[in-house]
């Protein structure tokens, strides 16, 4: 009796140091973390959990022969949007040839990452349909974010109002050139974004459109694809800062098209 | 035997609906995998807070979409389950009470200074203020959620505390 109070004792303590470990492979290993395995596993078990899940949640919000109906109208919407997107990058000159080729449609079915911390999202396709990490994600109004990790028959999508979010972006009147950036409150507040241009002499104002520069060779974000507007010019110290509104509406987030690179998906 | 039971099998469980229903709401919603850890520990002990705790905080960081350092939600959980466990154990209800709320600042505060610990950019001050208030509402959702499956765990027949676990 005594034995087993000293180990119930104990045990709770080793787990927080066990938990404290996990943490610190994880943190410091980083790409290579030997705890990735873990994830995946995680991804295949539950990305068709989460689908169930959220086909239930919406048949029942809705009557299920209408739930059939919106999920493929969602998800043809989404298509067209991709394929809009990819038609646009093709044609923008300094990524000729190396935008996207096609778009896969798929559907949010998980949102809010970690503890909630996180601006992400689970859509219902993955490595089997296409779609591939570092690669665009937008929906009919303008960007989305980005694929993180593409599981088999899910995907994590990083949106663009994350605070890791940190993109290229071009103004749509007057091709000036900088950076826009999450602010981590695009899934419980306004989710404005931040723009900062490359020329701090280069004009700002209210309701000039924003659109991505695109990455090198278009991973993981092709170019002329609609971020948002300008929405109030702040003069933070030695720059201005402007605040996008986004065009995409984070918080009812359903239909998207992830763009498939093109050249490189192309041996798949 | 049976609320063992019931909180073993709420572990897997609680973590999906958290991302494919409770964060969907259009108003904050409170984080389920720490209301089941703060539940077990003030029903079940110190052991269990910290094994559910552990448990449903290691899947927090894996389910998809989530995208950060994994064992982070474990050891904040776990951590949490284990003081709310120690704090409340052969306590009167108002006493549970108190520790399931300073559970859930404990989580909050945890979370947010190991994120900037480790150089989490959704951790910095800027971005973690505006959502502050939401957090903290959150929060405040989840202590009477915590307090109500402790009930249902039956708190009350848990009275002998760390015996009760080690039997």
């Amino acid at each position: 009796m005594q034995r087993r109070s000293r180990v119930a004792r104990v045990a709770p303590v080793l787990l927080v140091l066990v938990a404290f470990t996990l943490m610190a492979l994880d943190h410091t290993r980083g790409e290579r973390s030997p705890l990735i395995p873990l994830r995946d596993l995680a991804a295949a078990v539950y990305g068709p959990v989460e689908r169930s899940v959220s086909a239930v949640a919406g048949a029942v919000a809705v009557a299920p022969g209408a739930y059939a109906r919106i999920d493929e109208l969602e998800r043809e919407n989404a298509r067209l949007a991709g394929e809009r997107a990819a038609a646009v990058a093709r044609q923008t000159p300094p990524a000729a040839g190396t935008g996207g080729r096609d778009a896969v449609a798929a559907r949010v079915v998980a949102v809010g990452g970690g503890a909630g911390y996180e601006d992400t999202v689970t859509i219902d396709a993955g490595s089997e349909a296409g779609v591939e990490a570092e690669t665009t994600v937008v929906n009919a109004d303008g960007l989305v974010g980005r694929v993180a990790q593409a599981g088999t028959g899910s995907a994590v999508v990083v949106l663009a109002t994350d605070a890791t979010t940190s993109l290229g972006a071009r103004l749509e009147d007057t091709d000036e050139v900088g950076v826009v950036t999450g602010g981590g409150d695009g899934l419980t507040g306004a989710g404005l974004l931040r723009l900062r241009l490359l020329n701090s002499n280069a004009r700002l104002t209210q309701g000039q459109r924003v659109v991505t520069l695109g990455s090198a060779g278009s991973r993981p974000y092709v170019p002329g694809v609609p971020i948002g507007e300008i929405v109030a010019v702040e003069d933070r110290k030695p720059a201005l800062v402007a605040l996008v509104r986004p065009f995409a509406r984070y918080t009812a987030l359903d239909g998207v098209a992830v763009l498939r690179p093109g050249g490189r998906g192309a041996n798949r | 035997m049976r609320r063992r039971i019931a909180v073993a099998l709420l572990i897997p469980v609680l973590p999906v609906l958290q991302v494919t229903l409770v964060n969907r709401l259009p108003f904050p919603a409170p984080d389920l995998a720490l209301v089941l850890a703060i539940g077990a520990a003030l029903a079940l002990g110190t052991g269990w807070g910290a094994a559910t705790g552990f448990a449903a905080g290691l899947l927090t960081d894996l389910v998809p979409p989530s995208d950060g350092t994994i064992g982070r939600t474990a050891f904040v959980l776990c951590v949490v389950g284990l003081f709310c466990g120690w704090a409340a154990a052969d306590r009167p209800l108002p006493w549970k009470a108190a520790a399931a709320v300073v559970g859930v600042l404990c989580a909050l505060g945890l979370e947010t200074g190991l994120g900037m610990l480790l150089g989490d950019p959704r951790m910095t001050w800027p971005a973690i203020e505006p959502l502050l208030p939401l957090s903290l509402l959150g929060g405040a959702v989840a202590v009477p959620l915590v307090l109500g499956l402790a009930y249902l765990l039956g708190a009350r027949a848990a009275g002998p505390g760390e015996r009760e676990t080690a039997r």
